[in-house]
C-alpha cells in the first residue's frame, strides 16, 4: 500500500482525484478473493468517472466474492511530476495497491488521442509497455471499447481484446482466469491467451502475425495455428432488460463532467448515420421497459444522493416509450427535488415537448446536431433531417421561451463543397431571424460548433480519405468569412487534431511503435487542445519512417484488404458498401426499427432480433444480410 | 418546519475537500438518509443548509457546524443516526441540537478558532523560549498575498494568543488561535510559515493543518455553536 504524504499532496491540484474514499466505493482484502483487477481509464479523474462502462465494469467485478476491481485514473500533469520525483508507482485509488500487483489491468479505449496516456501510465506503473516483455508475473492487459474494433495500432502492448458488451464475456474471462490461475498457468502466457481465445468475441494479437506487400500495404492477418480464430465476432447482450445495472455507482466528491445518475435506456441506435462508428458497432437497437427503467431510477438516487438523473443512449428521443417514462420519472421525483435531463435531442418538436416537460430552468441552451448545412449534404450522411424541422423545432423551442440554441455541424464530409458549407451560416441565419420573427426580441444566439470529419472503421466512410488539414483550414475561414453577427458565435478547433485522430482511427500495427516514439518525445493528453503538440506527432512519424498521410488521407479500395477486417461488428462489408455507393448518390436509407430491415447482416449473423417496446417487445421479422 | 443544528467531524479522509466538495457531499448525504429538507424557490431550488465555516482544502475539522431546515419531525437523536449510516467515510455527525426557528448565518457569528499546525523539527529547541519573541510583540506585520492583492496586515490583531508547542518524536504541533473578524483573517499556515521564515522556528514547508474547534466569541466567553442559541 502506497502511502501519500500530506504535505506534499496538498500542494497539487485536486488531491481528491487521488485519494478515493467515495460513497458506493469498495474495498476488500485482497488476500480474500481469487481475482485482482484494476480498471483503467486513461484520462483524468473528472473525466473518467463520467463514463458509464467503467461504472457497469466495476460493480459487475465487484459483485463477485472472488473478484475485487478497483479503479487507476490517468494523473494529472503536477501529480505525475511528483510521483516521478519520489519514485511512488501507480497505485489503485481504493486500497491505493501498485498496479503492478494486480492480477489484470483493463483499460478502456474510448478515443485515439488517449493512447499515449496509456503508455504513460504503464511507464508510471513499471509494467513494461510491449506484451512480448510481460510475463505472467506482470498484469494481463485487457482493452476493450468502441477503439477495440480497430486496436491495431496498441496490438503490440495488449494482451487480450474485448470486442463489443462486455457483461457476459467478463464474467466467462474470470472463471477461465480463475480456474487456471489456481492451477500456476500451465503452459505460461501463450498457453493461457490460446485457452481465452476461445471465448467468443476475444481478439489476442499476439496469436496473429500481420502480412504486408512489398509496397509496405497491409496485405494479411495469419492465426497462430488452428485453434485460433480467423476472424471474432462482437458480444451483445441480448436480455438487455436484465442483465446487470449499476444502481450503486461510486458517487465523486469532487465536481466531475457529468455529475448525475445515469440512466441507460437502451443500447444501440439504427438510425444509420453514415459517418457514424457507434450507429454500426452497437446494433441491433435494445431497451429496456420503462418499469425497469424507473426501477433503476428509484434504486440508484436512493443509493446515491444525486438530485438530476441523465437519460442516456445513443439518440434517447429514439427511446419508444420515452413520454411514458418521463411521466413516471416525474411523477416519482416531484417531491424529493430530482431533475430530469436528456443530453442529446431530436431535431424535431416532439423532442421540445419532452425537454419542456423535464427542464423547469429556461435558461440553459438547447442542443441540436443537423451535421451538415445543406440537404444534399445531410442525405449524403444520410441523417434523414430537413431544414423544415430544424425549424419546427426551433420555433417550438422559441415559443416555450428558449432563446440559445447551439448547432453542431461538420467540415470535411464526403463530396462536400463550398456551397454545402455556406449551407452552415444559412441555417445559422434563419434560426435568428426565426427567433426574432417569433419573439420580436433581439437577444436570441445561435452558437454554430464545427468539428473536423473523421472517418472511422466499420463505417460506411471507412474507406475515405480524410481531407487535407490546409483544405480544412481554409474552409473554416470561409464558413467565417460568412458569419458576420455578433449574436452568432463560430466556434471550430485546429484541424491536425483531427488528423492525428484519423490516422490513429485506421492504422495498423506498425504505429504501435510511433505511439511509444511520440510518448518518449513527450506526448501525452493529446485529446486536450493545450497539451497537443502536432510538431511531435510528426517528428515521431518521420521517426518510424510512416507518414500519417498514408494512414489518415489515403482513399481505400473497396477489394484491398482492411487491418481491421478480422474485428467483426457484425455490419457485413457489402451493407456498408452499398451505403457509399448510395452516400455519393445522396439517396437516403430508412430506419430498419420501425420499417423492413436493410441489410446490414448483425441480426441473423448474432442471432438476435430489435427489442423495441412500440412494436410490443422482440420484433420477429425477416433479417439478412447483403453479401 | 423545524431547525437543526449538527456538529459534524470532517475527518482525514475528507481533507482534500474544498468547501464545496465538504457541503455537496453533507447534502448528498442528506438525501440518501431521505431526510425532507426546505427548499430555496425559484428555478433552481437549494437545500436551506448553512455551514459555520469554509473549511479549506488540506484542513481536517474535530467539528464543523451545519444549520439545516427540515419539514419532519423526527427526533435530534433519529436524525443523526439515519445521517450516520449513510455518511462517507470521515464524515461523522457527532452531536446536534433544535434551534429556534430565526437564528443569525452561523458564519456571521464564528468569529474564533483553534487550529493544530504539525509538522517535523530541524532542531531540538526549547519552544517556549523560542515563542516568545512572537508572543510578546506588540505587533507583526505580515505581507498577505491573496491572488488579487497583496496588502499588509497585522499579524497581532488575529493572534492574540500566545502559540503553544507540543514536540513529539521530532514533529512540533502548534496550537493557534485565530481571529475571524469582518476586516479578514490569517490562515494557520501562514502564521506557520511566517515562524519560519522570520522567527526562526525549526521547521519546514511540511506541514498539516488540524482545526480543533470553531466558537462564537461574545462578552461573556467562547462557546461552541451548540452551545448557544442563536
Amino acid at each position: 500500500m502506497i502511502h501519500l504524504d500530506t504535505a506534499w499532496l496538498q500542494h497539487v491540484q485536486k488531491p481528491a482525484r487521488y485519494t478515493g474514499g467515495e460513497w458506493n466505493s469498495i474495498i476488500k482484502d485482497h488476500s480474500t478473493v481469487d481475482v485482482t483487477m484494476a480498471l483503467a481509464f486513461p484520462d483524468v479523474y473528472e473525466v473518467a468517472m463520467s463514463h458509464l462502462g467503467i461504472k457497469i465494469l466495476y460493480g459487475l467485478m465487484n459483485r463477485r466474492d472472488d473478484v475485487v476491481a478497483e479503479r487507476v485514473f490517468a494523473p494529472w500533469h503536477d501529480m505525475e511530476e511528483e510521483m516521478r520525483n519520489r519514485q511512488i508507482p501507480l497505485f489503485s485509488l481504493e486500497t491505493k495497491t501498485p498496479i503492478k500487483d494486480f492480477d489484470i489491468l483493463g483499460f478502456t479505449l474510448q478515443y485515439e488521442m488517449s493512447f499515449t496516456n496509456i503508455l504513460n501510465m504503464l511507464d508510471l506503473a513499471g509494467i513494461p509497455m510491449y506484451a512480448k516483455d510481460r510475463d505472467m508475473e506482470f498484469p494481463l492487459l485487457v482493452a476493450g471499447g468502441p477503439c477495440a474494433f480497430n486496436v491495431e495500432p496498441l496490438a503490440d502492448f495488449f494482451d487480450i481484446v474485448s470486442l463489443g458488451e462486455s457483461e457476459e464475456w467478463g464474467d466467462e474471462f474470470v472463471d477461465l482466469f480463475k480456474a487456471e490461475k489456481a492451477k500456476g498457468f500451465p503452459g505460461g502466457k501463450e498457453a493461457f491467451l490460446r485457452k481465452v481465445a476461445q471465448i467468443p468475441g476475444t481478439y489476442c494479437p499476439a496469436l496473429y502475425d500481420v502480412e504486408y506487400t512489398e509496397s509496405g500495404d497491409f496485405k494479411a492477418i495469419h492465426p497462430r495455428g488452428d485453434d485460433v480464430p480467423k476472424a471474432i465476432e462482437k458480444r451483445i447482450v441480448e436480455d438487455v432488460e436484465n442483465v446487470y445495472y449499476p444502481t450503486k455507482p461510486v458517487v465523486p466528491f469532487l465536481d466531475i463532467v457529468h455529475d448525475r445518475a445515469v440512466l441507460e435506456l437502451f443500447r444501440g441506435c439504427t438510425r444509420g448515420c453514415r459517418f457514424c462508428q457507434a450507429g454500426m458497432l452497437y446494433r441491433p437497437v435494445r431497451e429496456r421497459t420503462p418499469e425497469k427503467l424507473l426501477e433503476i431510477a428509484k434504486e440508484t438516487i436512493a443509493n446515491t444522493g444525486y438530485n438530476e438523473i441523465s437519460l442516456m443512449s445513443l439518440s434517447s428521443a429514439d427511446y419508444s416509450k420515452l413520454p411514458e417514462l418521463v411521466d413516471l420519472l416525474m411523477e416519482e421525483f416531484k417531491d424529493k427535488q430530482v431533475s430530469v435531463s436528456l443530453p442529446s435531442l431530436r431535431i424535431d418538436s416532439f423532442s421540445i415537448d419532452i425537454a419542456k416537460k423535464v427542464q423547469q430552468v429556461r435558461k440553459s441552451g438547447l442542443t441540436f446536431a443537423p451535421e451538415a448545412g445543406s440537404q444534399r449534404m445531410r442525405d449524403v450522411i444520410n441523417k434523414g433531417v430537413s431544414e423544415e424541422d430544424l425549424l419546427a423545432a426551433c420555433t417550438n423551442a422559441f415559443k416555450s421561451g428558449w432563446n440559445t440554441v447551439k448547432l453542431y455541424f461538420m467540415m470535411g464530409l464526403p463530396t462536400e463543397t463550398d456551397e454545402d458549407l455556406a449551407g452552415i451560416a444559412d441555417l445559422a441565419y434563419k434560426v435568428l431571424d426565426l427567433h426574432r420573427d417569433i419573439t420580436g426580441k433581439r437577444n436570441g444566439s445561435v452558437t454554430v460548433s464545427v468539428s473536423f470529419f473523421v472517418p472511422k472503421t466499420h463505417s460506411p466512410y471507412q474507406w475515405y480519405g480524410q481531407q487535407d488539414v490546409e483544405e480544412i483550414h481554409r474552409k473554416q475561414r470561409y464558413l467565417k468569412s460568412l458569419i458576420n453577427n455578433r449574436n452568432i458565435s463560430y466556434h471550430y478547433h485546429d484541424g491536425y487534431t483531427g488528423y492525428m485522430e484519423a490516422a490513429f482511427a485506421r492504422g495498423d500495427r506498425r504505429l504501435s511503435e510511433v505511439l511509444v516514439e511520440a510518448w518518449k518525445l513527450g506526448c501525452k493528453f493529446d485529446g486536450w487542445t493545450e497539451y497537443f503538440d502536432y510538431e511531435k506527432w510528426l517528428q515521431a512519424f518521420a521517426n518510424c519512417g510512416l507518414d500519417p498521410a498514408y494512414f489518415a488521407r489515403r482513399t481505400r479500395s473497396f477489394d484491398e484488404p482492411l487491418p481491421w477486417d478480422h474485428l467483426d461488428s457484425a455490419v457485413s462489408k457489402a451493407f456498408l458498401k452499398r451505403e457509399w455507393e448510395q452516400a455519393v448518390d445522396a439517396s437516403l436509407t430508412a430506419d430498419c426499427r420501425r420499417g423492413p430491415c436493410r441489410g446490414c447482416n448483425v441480426c441473423p449473423e448474432l442471432d438476435t432480433a430489435i427489442v423495441d417496446y412500440e412494436e410490443g417487445g422482440r420484433v420477429e421479422k425477416v433479417t439478412f444480410g447483403l453479401a | 418546519m423545524k431547525k437543526l443544528r449538527l456538529a459534524l467531524h470532517k475527518g482525514e479522509e475528507l481533507r482534500f475537500l474544498s468547501h464545496l466538495d465538504y457541503a455537496q457531499a453533507v447534502e448528498r448525504m442528506i438525501r440518501r438518509a431521505g431526510i425532507r429538507m426546505a427548499y430555496s424557490e425559484g428555478f433552481n431550488p437549494h437545500m436551506k443548509i448553512s455551514f459555520s465555516s469554509a473549511l479549506a482544502l488540506g484542513v481536517t475539522a474535530a467539528a464543523e457546524y451545519v444549520d439545516m431546515d427540515i419539514v419532519e419531525d423526527d427526533s435530534v437523536a433519529s436524525i443523526i443516526e439515519r445521517l450516520n449510516r449513510v455518511a462517507p467515510p470521515g464524515l461523522e455527525v457527532l452531536q446536534g441540537k433544535e434551534l429556534p426557528e430565526k437564528v443569525k448565518k452561523m458564519m456571521a457569528i464564528c468569529n474564533y478558532a483553534i487550529y493544530e499546525v504539525t509538522g517535523p523539527t530541524t532542531e531540538d529547541v526549547d519552544w517556549n523560549e523560542l515563542l516568545k519573541a512572537f508572543n510578546e510583540a506588540s505587533e507583526i506585520s505580515y505581507e498577505k498575498v491573496t491572488p488579487k492583492k497583496t496588502r499588509t496586515i497585522d499579524v497581532k490583531e488575529f493572534v492574540k494568543e500566545p502559540i503553544t508547542a507540543t514536540v513529539n518524536d521530532g514533529t512540533v504541533t502548534l496550537v493557534m488561535g485565530i481571529g475571524i473578524y469582518p476586516q479578514g483573517t490569517i490562515k494557520p499556515s501562514e502564521v506557520w510559515n511566517l515562524g519560519k521564515d522570520a522567527y526562526h522556528w525549526p521547521i519546514t514547508s511540511h506541514y498539516e493543518v488540524h482545526r480543533r474547534a470553531i466558537m462564537v466569541e461574545n462578552e461573556e466567553g467562547r462557546f461552541t455553536p451548540l452551545e448557544i442559541n442563536y
